[in-house]
């Protein structure tokens, strides 16, 4: 237990350790608020969707030799996120059709980038960085920190002065059109904030995982909470404390970040299904 | 008001989890400034991508490092180079550091502890990082 200690005590010395957890909880928060949102949308594949068109982008980014990929991936992102949430309805290629097509070509198109441009010695060291995100956490930069506190502030902004029309849009996106919101326009907003959220969370987690820190955490304060601020607010504590142990674990026990993160949010779901299930034993 | 409050307090704790970030800690003891030895092979191996990525910030600093000894004959330079190796624990992602030694090297893939100053040297017009080394312990 002391060695464990002390083992944490040297890294949180180095000051990349200190950017990981700092951006890991700010990720995990802003992932998990719009979470519930995506879940109950029935859009919480969109993620992955998303993700692995930033995959793609990164890849051609990497490819131009861009000295900063978030300025390319960003916009990508975000022009995709749009197109598969605001035309998703009456597109010709329906909902879950466009996330599957969009998903795998975007993955395929980066891989066959990143073989055909890319210089390393180490390519699959690099692809598998960027699919399952084991070190990128730990190798950030200081530009990197203040972006992500830039772009987090921006999301729960967002989230916060626009709560209500996001609750709105969630529940009865008809009733909301005829009721005056502009759900539209909150759709859109949406799908800017998710795609921001989804290429915040590469660094972290990766590619690949995504969609199990905008998933997990709603899922689980359903498990236990009924109505949408209280499962918010829970789903956010309860990503930000799997995010902080999952960084904890992985430095401790050497283990990939991304999937020590998501290993928490599995083990935080089943705990959060046996205390939803104790609470509707005892109350009924 | 209350939403504009919630904002703030937000930015207020992105802030306070950034707090003493600029720093690269207390200078251990022996004169090392960076003992990556004592770290987690996760930790350790991203520090040295870091080190390696922004070299300028490192150069003069004692840093000590346990890896993997390997060594490779550069036909350019018609030397031979030797480096440790660091590599997280699924070696998804390993990372090597060359060194110089005035004594003895090991034999390949020995498991070594080094310490040594970061400095750059020019070779085949191109300019590189190595770890002019006062120390190297072998793990038996």
């Amino acid at each position: 237990m002391t060695e464990m200690l002390d083992k944490l005590a040297a890294s949180f010395q180095f000051p990349i350790v200190r950017y990981a957890m700092a951006v890991g909880v700010l990720t995990a928060l802003c992932s998990s608020l719009l979470g519930v949102t995506l879940v109950l949308k029935r859009f919480s594949f969109i993620g992955d969707g998303l993700a692995h068109v930033a995959f793609g982008a990164t890849a051609i980014a990497t490819a131009v030799k861009l000295s900063n990929n978030v300025f390319l991936v960003l916009p990508i992102t975000i022009l995709c996120a749009i197109l598969l949430l605001r035309t998703g309805q009456n597109a010709k290629i329906k909902g879950d059709a466009a996330i599957a097509m969009i998903s795998v070509g975007a993955l395929a198109i980066g891989y066959l980038v990143m073989n055909i441009f890319s210089k390393a010695s180490n390519l699959a060291g690099d692809v598998c960085a960027t699919l399952f995100g084991s070190v990128s956490i730990l190798t950030l930069s200081t530009t990197d920190v203040w972006l992500c506190i830039g772009l987090s502030v921006l999301v729960v902004a967002v989230f916060l002065l626009f709560y209500h029309k996001i609750f709105a849009v969630t529940f009865d996106e008809d009733f909301a059109t005829a009721t005056g919101t502009r759900a539209k326009l909150y759709n859109l907003i949406l799908a800017v904030v998710i795609a921001v959220i989804i290429v915040l969370a590469m660094n972290l987690v990766g590619s690949l995982l995504v969609s199990a820190l905008v998933v997990f955490p709603a899922l689980s304060a359903m498990r236990v909470f009924k109505n949408f601020k209280a499962v918010t607010i829970s789903s956010v504590i309860i990503s930000v404390v799997c995010a902080a142990f999952g960084i904890l674990i992985s430095i401790v026990a050497d283990t990939p970040v991304g999937a020590t993160i998501v290993a928490v949010d599995i083990a935080g779901f089943f705990l959060f299904s046996a205390a939803g299930l104790f609470t509707r034993r005892v109350a009924g | 008001m209350k939403r504009i409050l919630s904002v703030l307090v937000a930015i207020c704790l992105a802030g306070s989890l950034l707090s003493g970030c600029s720093g690269q800690g207390k200078k251990p003891a022996g004169g090392v400034d960076l003992d990556l030895s004592i770290l987690g092979s996760v930790v350790a191996y991203s520090q040295l991508v870091t080190i390696l990525q922004n070299s300028d910030d490192y150069l003069g600093k004692t840093i000590k490092i346990k890896g993997q000894y390997y060594s490779t004959y550069f036909e350019q330079t018609g030397l031979i180079h030797h480096f440790v190796m660091v590599g997280d624990e699924a070696s998804c992602c390993q990372q090597g550091l060359e060194f110089i030694w005035k004594g003895g090297y090991p034999e390949e893939e020995q498991t070594i502890d080094i310490t040594g100053v970061l400095e750059t040297y020019e070779a085949i017009g191109n300019i590189y990082v190595r770890l002019a080394l006062t120390e190297l312990t072998v793990h038996s």
